[in-house]
């Protein structure tokens, strides 16, 4: 049953993947899968949930093998095809080739890699959910959810067990995606839903070292996965079941799909992008306004090279996703309010335009977001203003991914000013929120670092092919 | 020009080589150093204990607070309703209500805030309250130990506690010079057999019980409880009980209020009665704990029970180490179910009269509202124990319910005076006088409770003005 519970969300996702994206490596396609098939594993138990259904194991894998069967019947003789080629292929072969390619720096790249990947999984699997908030929000959902197997049955055992208090909006009114993820492995006969954090940071270095392979050298990508896998931060909050790494990763996974299909514009890039950026408000519905700030340059992109319909597809893939909780949270489990403002209310805080001209504000916000709130963050910040100084003339190359970086920090800057002058008053939030919240871009900032340091040569050469 | 393309092609090297390097330094000392950091302690415990369950994982993590939860889960059925302390300093975890939520599950929880102690009664869904210490450092005692009031218990279950006991001199004697007595006494303490334990109605584990041959002997006790209600430990004495007799011991005990001396009086009618003595009032130094006037004790008893006076005997004395701790120093870790007049008539009867089962058996009459069957059964445990001061609160407490102040403001006092250190009993004096109209005696047993423990959660609002609060 274990097994069923982590091989059905992959077959859905590579079932999806297929449909989207055909050429793709064996450990990018799963990484993919892995990460999609558990995004739409949970909107099927969701949608279950919705009809009346109660997500049991055995509805949500009827439900499942429906749609995957469904979905290979539209796709035709095509999958057996590709199914054929697939197994016809030794990936051991390939493996064997690329280690013995190796140079040593690579080889000592590789091996660190592996070391802090394998060290991240013992570690993440051994310990239960322990951290407090992911035990008394996400993990607490979860068992409520797997008592119950609806929402509404689980609010209501809520209310019932806690006796003269009302807890209830604090733990439903976050996005579901992850209590519902850990759900999935309890009705499965996990004892622990961990592992899915673990596997994703691998599939997060899969898919971060794919994105850079594309354009920079082999050991380019490798030194800056290696970056991102070890940065403290992100390690920790992967290995805590915390829904932040998880926000990073679909966030950072729909940036970089954004960015290829701004170079590239291939729809199925736009597809993964606002399917990847929607999972990411399933996860946790902060990334909103930064969606927002996506759309201005898809926008402009759309109208500059005349693909009208993306900004559409882009907005149709994100919204209902984003909107589903809040909607059902007011109108089914009546939690009124959120845990993070919808994205129409940051719009509200525009119309008074004096409020953001008060420039003694601006340098207190800017001087506690530097000095406090993500000064643990300061490395990162040096290299990116070095790099963009010294490489200046590489800048315009990525202009997009730059603005894309830029419109998250700008959107992280404008939340800090509109937090203090509106809600604390003063700029003096909670800063490991704002650490938290800042995982988000670190894949996106490194990711630019990356490739505008890649070495000149290969660029050219890969330029010119 | 070939000289600038190469100045160029040198920049763009050492740019390059700049940052790679730049990167991998940073990876080296701060990212990795991070990483194997905080990733060490894991991987120790990881192979140390690579097949821990998962209460061990989580108490690696959690501490007392996860053993505390596991502690309360175990011995809690699924259906218990708890009051947990109020989430707050220093209860930030064992308060905590998604925590308890989470780890309690399916327990429901009762949050204690505000007037819980009222709800305790009035409220039937409640079956247990939890005893919660807290956490951080003890600069404030006040502050510390959960719960803040009164709580009658059927029963206590805590964490187990070692309490070790040093008896010496342990003798029976008259006040008199008559020379068999003091005999008798002498040849009680030389002989020094180990006390046998007689009476029980606790969860213990023996240690140690043996002589330690000093200067002089010692009889010395190691046991670890989980329930405290009685143990006692004798030794069979059988002599007449006259007048000025008196019972007598040196006692050196780890925790303070854990210990007291019993004897056991046979009446002619057969009927059989233990007395007790004053609690040890220190810890880990040696003091000496008597009953002086057992015999008019046992009359007293005798008289009220309709049994003969003449013809009394002590048949054993010796040692109750298993006496409850009472508040503000009660165990620190344990979960209380409540009397509830849960059925247990048979639970009640014992062979042998002793003041925890008639205080168990008032708990149980009083939880039924049956006040005068309680007030008598608090009766016979005061005849029995008098030096029990939570006797006397809760008699005081039943003859409020019966609206006799004077009574219960006697009852009240004669509590403070046998244990003075606990705010609560202050605290119920004050509202006994703030109900006579008697301002500012209220106002000065209000006082006295705030100073012994501040902490304001404990008090009624209204109670709260500023001028009220000593110091503030």
């Amino acid at each position: 049953m274990q097994i069923l519970g982590l091989l059905l969300p992959i077959l859905l996702g590579l079932t999806v993947c297929r449909l989207i994206i055909q050429k793709v490596a064996i450990p990018v396609r799963l990484a993919l899968a892995y990460s999609l098939g558990f995004g739409f594993l949970t909107l099927a138990m969701f949608f279950l949930n919705v009809i009346g259904l109660k997500f049991s194991l055995l509805n949500t894998t009827v439900l499942v093998s429906v749609i995957i069967g469904i979905l290979w019947v539209f796709r035709g003789k095509r999958n057996w095809l590709e199914l054929r080629s697939t197994l016809k292929v030794n990936p051991f072969a390939g493996i064997k080739q690329s280690l013995i390619s190796l140079s040593a720096f690579e080889k000592v790249l590789v091996g660190l890699l592996i070391f802090f990947l394998f060290s991240h999984l013992v570690i993440t699997v051994y310990w239960p959910v322990v951290r407090a908030d992911s035990l008394t929000l996400y993990d607490l959902r979860a068992r409520l959810l797997f008592a119950e197997q609806s929402f509404p049955g689980a609010v209501a055992r809520f209310r019932n067990q806690l006796v003269n208090m009302n807890w209830t909006r604090p733990v439903f009114a976050h996005a579901p995606m992850t209590s519902l993820i850990h759900t999935w492995f309890y009705l499965s006969g996990w004892a622990s839903p961990k592992f899915f954090y673990a596997l994703l940071f691998i599939s997060m270095a899969i898919l971060f070292y794919h994105f850079l392979r594309i354009h920079v050298p082999r050991y380019h990508a490798l030194l800056f996965t290696l970056v991102l896998v070890t940065i403290p931060f992100t390690y920790v909050y992967a290995a805590s079941s915390y829904p932040h790494f998880a926000v990073a990763f679909y966030f950072g996974i729909g940036t970089f799909y954004l960015y290829r299909w701004i170079r590239e514009q291939k729809w199925s890039f736009l597809l993964l992008s606002g399917t990847f950026l929607a999972f990411s408000s399933w996860v946790r519905q902060v990334s909103g306004a930064f969606f927002l700030g996506y759309l201005v340059i898809v926008l402009y992109v759309a109208i500059t090279r005349r693909r009208f319909l993306a900004p559409v597809l882009f907005c149709a893939l994100y919204f209902p996703v984003h909107l589903l909780w809040s909607i059902y949270t007011e109108n089914v489990l009546h939690l009124v309010g959120g845990i993070g403002p919808a994205v129409s209310e940051s719009l509200v805080y525009l119309k008074d335009i004096r409020a953001l001209l008060m420039v003694a504000k601006w340098r207190s916000v800017l001087n506690y977001l530097w000095n406090t709130a993500l000064v643990g963050f300061r490395p990162v910040h040096y290299f990116l203003i070095l790099v963009i100084i010294l490489y200046i003339n590489r800048v315009w190359k990525h202009r997009f991914l730059f603005l894309l970086v830029l419109s998250n920090l700008a959107v992280l800057l404008i939340g800090a000013y509109i937090t203090a002058i509106t809600i604390t008053g003063d700029p003096q939030g909670h800063p490991s929120s704002i650490q938290r919240l800042y995982i988000m871009f670190l894949p996106i900032i490194w990711y630019l670092i990356a490739l505008i340091t890649a070495e000149p040569d290969y660029i050219k050469r890969a330029t010119s092919r | 020009m070939q000289l600038s393309d190469s100045f160029k092609r040198l920049f763009m090297r050492i740019r390059f080589l700049a940052i790679v390097g730049g990167v991998l330094l940073w990876i080296a000392t701060d990212q990795i150093v991070g990483v194997v950091k905080w990733s060490l302690p894991s991987w120790e415990t990881i192979l140390r204990n690579p097949s821990a369950s998962y209460d061990q994982r989580m108490m690696f993590q959690w501490g007392t607070d996860y053993r505390f939860m596991a502690f309360v889960r175990d011995n809690t059925s699924p259906d218990a309703c708890l009051v947990t302390p109020p989430w707050a300093a220093p209860w930030t975890n064992q308060g905590s209500i998604p925590l308890l939520a989470y780890f309690l599950y399916p327990r429901k929880i009762y949050y204690g805030k505000g007037e819980v102690k009222k709800e305790l009664e009035t409220d039937k869904i409640i079956t247990h309250v939890l005893v919660a210490w807290g956490r951080g450092k003890p600069t404030d005692w006040g502050t510390l130990g959960w719960p803040k009031f009164p709580v009658i218990a059927r029963e206590f279950v805590h964490f187990p506690t070692e309490r070790e006991v040093f008896l010496a001199d342990l003798s029976v004697g008259p006040f008199s010079s008559d020379m068999s007595w003091e005999a008798l006494g002498r040849n009680l303490i030389l002989s020094l057999p180990l006390l046998e334990n007689y009476l029980s109605h606790s969860q213990k584990k023996i240690n140690e019980h043996r002589i330690l041959d000093f200067d002089s002997p010692l009889e010395y006790l190691s046991l670890t409880y989980t329930r405290n209600n009685y143990d006692y430990w004798t030794e069979v004495v059988n002599v007449p009980l006259r007048d000025k007799v008196f019972i007598g011991a040196r006692i050196k005990a780890n925790i303070r209020h854990s210990v007291n001396l019993i004897a056991e009086v046979r009446y002619a009618n057969d009927g059989l009665a233990v007395f007790g003595s004053l609690p040890n009032r220190t810890h880990n130094s040696w003091e000496t704990l008597s009953i002086n006037d057992l015999y008019q004790k046992a009359k007293r008893y005798g008289l009220a029970k309709g049994w003969p006076s003449e013809g009394m005997e002590i048949t054993r004395i010796g040692i109750n180490p298993g006496l409850p701790l009472e508040m503000p120093y009660l165990e620190r870790y344990g979960v209380m179910e409540l009397e509830r007049g849960q059925e247990r008539e048979r639970e009640l009867e014992t062979r042998v009269d002793c003041a925890p089962t008639f205080l168990a058996r008032g708990h149980f009459r009083r939880a039924k509202d049956e006040i005068k069957e309680a007030i008598v059964n608090y009766q016979l445990a005061e005849l029995l124990n008098p030096e029990d001061a939570w006797v006397h609160f809760y008699l005081g407490e039943m003859y409020w319910k019966q609206g006799k102040p004077i009574r219960t403001i006697e009852e009240y006092k004669k509590a403070i005076e046998l244990e003075s250190s606990i705010a609560w009993f202050h605290l119920a004096l004050s509202e006994v006088y703030r109900e006579e109209n008697e301002a500012d005696l209220a106002l000065e047993s209000l006082q006295a409770a705030v100073k012994i423990d501040p902490l304001r959660g404990l008090y009624p609002e209204e109670y709260l003005s500023e001028e009220n609060l000593p110091g503030e």
